[in-house]
Order: C-alpha cells, then sequence, then structure tokens
C-alpha cells in the first residue's frame, strides 16, 4: 500500500517535472512525421512484402499465388539482365564518383581566384532535373551532328554510336550521371573539409609533412564519416535511377540498359503485374540492404556518430 | 657572406618559381574542370538561341548567330506549357513550405527534447533512408487510386480514379523526409542552448521556444533544406508520371519528356523548353549558394 502510494506520488511529481512537459511536448512534434514514417514507408513496405506473393493487376483482388513470383524471376532473362546492368552502373558509378568528386573538393577548397564561379559551375548539373539531362545528352551524344563525335573526329579517334550501340549505351548513361551527381558529391566533401580543424595541418607543416603527407594523413582520415555517408546515400541513390535511362534509351538498344527500376515500372504500371513488380521491389531492396550492410562493415561502426 | 647571401636569393626565387608554376598547373586543371563541367548547359543555351539550320549544322556551330530570343516565346506555344509550370509551382511550393516546418519541428524535437524513445524514433526514421522508392511506390499508388470516397471511388475504394490526377497524389507522399530530418537535428544541437533554457525559465512553451527562438536562428539550414526540397520536387519524374495521366496534370519534367516526340521536332525549341524548365531552380539556387556549403557543413554532415 505504501509501495503504491509512492509509485502514485512519484508519477504525479514526474507530471509536473520537466521532463513529462519535454516528453509530452517532444511526442506531440513528432506524431506527423512518425504518422507520415506510418503511413507512407512502414504499411507500403508491408503491403509490398504481401503484394509479393500475389497475382494483382489493382484491377482486381490481388490472388496468393505463394512464390511463383519468385520462382518467375528465375526464368525472367529481361529481369535478370536488368540486375547486371543496375550492379554495372553502380559499381562503376559509385566509386569513380567518390573519387572525382574527393579530387574537385580538395581543389575548389584552395584559395582561388573566382572560387565560387568554380563551385558554381561544378553544382549547377546536380539541381537540373534527370529529364533535362537527357535532353541534353541526347544533344550531345547525337551520332551525325553531335558535338561529341565532332571532337572525337577531331582528335583522331573513330566516332562512336554512344547511345545506339549495346556496347557504349551503358558508359554513355553512366557519363551523364557522372555529370549530373558529381557536385553533390562535392558539397558534401568540402562541407567536410571544413569540418577539419585547421590547427592539425599547422602541426604537420612543422613536422616537415608535404602536401601528399598532409593528404594520406590528415585529409583523407579526418573523412571518413563523410565518405561512409556519401558512399552509403548516393550507392542507395544510384540504385533507383530511372530518369535517365527512362528518356535516353528506354532500355535499348537490346536491353543493355535496362536498369532495375525501369523494368519494375514496366512491370507495374504498362503490364499491370503490380505482384510480380512488388517482388522484383524487394530484390532490389534486399541486393541495397546487403551492400549498405557491407559499406558499414568496411568503415567500422565507429564512425557512425 | 655574398656568395651565401645570393645563394639564399636564388633559392627563394626557385622556391617562387616552383610555386607559380604549382598555381599555374591547379588553375589549368580547374579551368578544364570547369569547362568540362559547364559545356552542356552553355549547349542547351546556345541551342536554344539558334535557328532550326544552325543547330543541325556540321561542323557545329559554337553560337547562335544571329540570336533567336523567339525561340523561347514558340516553346511555350508549342504544348500546354503555361498549365504544366502552374501544376508544378503549386506541388513544389506547398511540398517546400510543409517538409520545411515538420521536418524542423521534428529536427528540434530529437536535437533538444529529452524524452523515452528519443534515439530509437531517430533509429527508425533514419532507417527510412534506406528503403528504396520502388518498394513503397505500387503500395503507395494503390492506396492513393483506391482512396474511399473520393474522385467517384466508394467505400470500398472501387470504381474511380481516387486521388489519382489531383495534387494532394503529387504533393503528400513528399512532405516529410528523413534525410530532412536528420540535416535540422544536426544544425539544430549546434544552436546554444542558453537562449532556450532562458526561455523556458521565462516561462515560454515548448512551441514558442521552436517557434520563436531556434527557427529564426536556422536561417543557413532552412535555406539549404528548402532549397533541396523544392529542386526535389520541381524535378521529380518518377512519381508523377506513376500518378497523373491526364493531359491538365502535367508537371513540366513529362510535359518535356514524355511530348518530347510529338511536339518537340525541333531541337531549338525543345532546347529553349528545357532552358526555362531549368530557371526557376537555377535562379532560387544561385540566390541560396552562399548558404550552402556552410548550411551543410554546420549541419555537421561531416559526421
Amino acid at each position: 500500500m505504501v509501495g503504491s502510494l509512492s509509485l502514485l506520488d512519484r508519477w504525479r511529481a514526474y507530471r509536473r517535472s520537466l521532463g513529462w512537459r519535454q516528453a509530452k511536448a517532444a511526442y506531440t512534434f513528432l506524431t506527423p512525421n512518425l504518422l507520415f514514417v506510418v503511413v507512407f514507408s512502414f504499411l507500403p513496405m508491408v503491403a509490398a512484402l504481401c503484394f509479393g506473393f500475389t497475382r494483382y493487376s489493382i484491377l482486381q483482388m490481388p490472388a496468393w499465388v505463394g512464390l511463383q513470383n519468385y520462382a518467375t524471376m528465375l526464368k525472367d532473362d529481361i529481369f535478370q539482365r536488368s540486375i547486371i546492368n543496375t550492379l554495372y552502373f553502380v559499381l562503376v558509378l559509385t566509386p569513380v564518383r567518390l573519387a572525382l568528386g574527393l579530387l574537385v573538393a580538395v581543389l575548389l577548397n584552395q584559395k582561388l581566384a573566382l572560387r565560387n564561379f568554380f563551385r558554381t559551375v561544378t553544382f549547377v548539373p546536380w539541381i537540373t532535373s534527370g529529364v533535362v539531362v537527357s535532353s541534353i545528352f541526347l544533344l550531345l551524344y547525337n551520332p551525325e551532328v553531335g558535338i561529341l563525335n565532332y571532337v572525337m573526329r577531331l582528335v583522331g579517334l573513330p566516332p562512336s554510336y554512344w547511345l545506339t550501340d549495346p556496347k557504349t549505351a551503358m558508359p554513355s548513361i553512366i557519363i551523364a550521371a557522372l555529370w549530373r551527381s558529381v557536385g553533390w558529391v562535392v558539397i558534401l566533401y568540402l562541407a567536410g573539409l571544413q569540418g577539419i580543424p585547421e590547427q592539425y595541418y599547422e602541426a604537420a607543416k612543422i613536422d616537415g609533412a608535404g602536401d601528399w603527407a598532409q593528404f594520406w594523413h590528415i585529409t583523407l582520415p579526418s573523412l571518413r564519416p563523410t565518405t561512409l555517408l556519401i558512399l552509403v546515400t548516393t550507392m542507395i541513390n544510384t540504385f533507383q535511377m530511372f530518369d535517365l535511362v527512362y528518356v535516353m534509351t528506354s532500355g535499348g538498344p537490346m536491353n543493355s540498359t535496362t536498369v532495375m527500376a525501369l523494368e519494375i515500372y514496366h512491370n507495374a504500371f504498362l503490364y499491370l503485374k503490380m505482384g510480380y513488380a512488388s517482388a522484383q521491389s524487394y530484390v532490389l531492396f534486399a541486393i541495397v540492404a546487403i551492400l549498405s550492410y557491407f559499406s558499414f562493415r568496411g568503415f567500422g561502426s565507429d564512425v557512425v556518430e | 657572406m655574398r656568395l651565401q647571401h645570393l645563394s639564399i636569393v636564388q633559392n627563394e626565387s626557385i622556391a617562387g618559381y616552383v610555386k607559380a608554376i604549382r598555381r599555374s598547373v591547379l588553375y589549368a586543371i580547374v579551368w578544364l574542370w570547369t569547362i568540362v563541367m559547364g559545356f552542356p548547359i552553355f549547349w542547351m543555351v546556345s541551342t536554344a538561341l539558334k535557328t532550326e539550320r544552325q543547330a543541325n549544322a556540321y561542323p557545329p556551330q559554337w553560337l547562335p548567330d544571329p540570336v533567336q530570343w523567339q525561340n523561347f516565346y514558340d516553346s511555350m506555344a508549342v504544348a500546354n506549357f503555361g498549365r504544366y509550370f502552374f501544376n508544378t509551382a503549386v506541388v513544389s511550393l506547398t511540398t517546400v513550405v510543409f517538409a520545411l516546418f515538420f521536418s524542423s519541428l521534428a529536427g528540434y524535437t530529437f536535437a533538444r527534447l529529452r524524452f523515452p524513445g528519443r534515439n530509437l524514433l531517430f533509429f527508425i526514421i533514419l532507417s527510412t533512408m534506406m528503403v528504396p522508392g520502388q518498394v513503397t511506390m505500387i503500395p503507395i499508388f494503390v492506396m492513393m487510386s483506391r482512396f474511399p470516397l473520393l474522385g467517384g471511388n466508394n467505400l470500398m475504394g472501387q470504381g474511380g480514379a481516387g486521388l489519382l490526377n489531383t495534387y494532394p497524389a503529387l504533393i503528400i507522399p513528399h512532405v516529410a523526409g528523413a534525410f530532412y530530418i536528420f540535416m535540422m537535428r544536426q544544425f539544430m544541437s549546434t544552436l546554444p542552448s542558453e537562449l532556450s533554457d532562458a526561455a523556458r525559465i521565462d516561462g515560454a512553451s515548448e512551441f514558442g521556444i521552436f517557434w520563436r527562438i531556434m527557427l529564426p536562428l536556422s536561417g543557413p539550414a532552412l535555406t539549404t533544406m528548402g532549397l533541396f526540397a523544392f529542386a526535389n520536387s520541381w524535378n521529380s519524374f518518377l512519381w508523377p508520371l506513376v500518378v497523373t495521366n491526364t493531359e491538365s496534370m502535367r508537371t513540366v519534367q513529362l510535359g518535356l519528356a514524355v511530348f518530347r516526340g510529338i511536339y518537340f521536332t525541333q531541337t531549338t525549341l525543345f532546347m529553349a523548353g528545357t532552358t526555362i524548365t531549368t530557371l526557376p531552380v537555377l535562379i532560387l539556387f544561385l540566390f541560396g549558394q552562399r548558404y550552402f556549403v556552410r548550411g551543410i557543413a554546420l549541419s555537421g554532415i561531416k559526421g
């Protein structure tokens, strides 16, 4: 009796305290966001998992088919091709963009005349839409009158068919994607570089360290958390690439640029195979999760906050 | 003595030369980079201002002569672009206002308030960043098209188009984002706590502290985040493609892409259209740019 009374007293005291006031405010403030996360993330995740075990055309109710969708994927050449294309796209673009972004960020972090101009030109492609980027590169890649083939001929190289040759189509899209997204990596690395204390460099200079030594022993290690953040976020985004392929090649020629996002879109909204497309989206999810996990593991857990 | 002095002077001048050469190499690389990065945009604008003959000339013609300003006007007259712009502006601006409010409120809560379950909830929200849009896209589409009692649907969500081809369908799924919440939280943790503590002692409500004290101090982060949200919304393509199919609800990106082959058979008019489409984001970006790197640096994305 005495115990429960003191519990009640403690409860009453808590309700008058700052802690209660803050907790009440916190949960009120978070309600819209939590509701949003539940309705637009968790419920859809569960729903997509369930759809993956059904045949569902949205016009009729879903019909349970068990693992049939996953079995179909094993025989679906185009889907398997799209997995390979997506991995090719992501595993080439992500490291190249990371390295180039770091290099450019270090250059643009120097004291330069016109530095803001150089930075602006680097950032602008990133705020340009995928449709606009595709439209511009379609022009540049034009085999007959495009400026890229003009330059190729000028320097004595054979002209290329770029987007219309199955061998060069994916590299061409990677170049366009690189142009569009490298600025974002540069922004994040510039922010990261500004967070490195100047004293580290001063101390290193006193010890006689040259530019390279400073880069390897101060800059690079200090940027580890930034690098992990960029690596994981850009990789997840790159796996979802859709608009460049949709506009520039529609997956062609000969499915050489069909990526998973395009294949899922086609199945869901063109062929109305929403169950099959949902199952495919979970394969994409699994690949993203596995690669993110290994990125975190590779960098060690110590860099996460 | 004299000789020694001379050699020092020589050493210094050699060091000066090395330094000058290194500067020139640095500038050469940076200029080369800038030209490569700037060229596609330059080519878009240049093509937009050419005549069709000049645009298809070979060898390529670098600059338009004479400048065809008329192309901008003509490209807008080709399709119903006024309507597309209006739709996109409504969607983008609404999205930005809601995203700014909800994300900064959540960011403040996670940064400054102490409550049970804080770390767990933050982790849960962050983990949604890992989910590819393709996973949630189909169920959200179903949710929108089967919304009960709207757009001709009955109570079971059957019979009509639900929220498809409406502004809410374009806006609502994008009014919050884990990345924005993360950014705002990181930024707000860097603000001094003396002000909010003082306000709390003076009896300000928690919302009052957020609204009147923390928010006005968050200019760079809000500008940066607002710009991200606006650019994302303005440039989004897949979601509008999925939830709209009528001409009157089309956004500018859809107008450009879907009707590239139909209306814009002329390269110059098409490039004029892409230029105009890019302008709003570009202008906002140029105004907000000075906050940009700072906003991100202060958001502690460095880790």
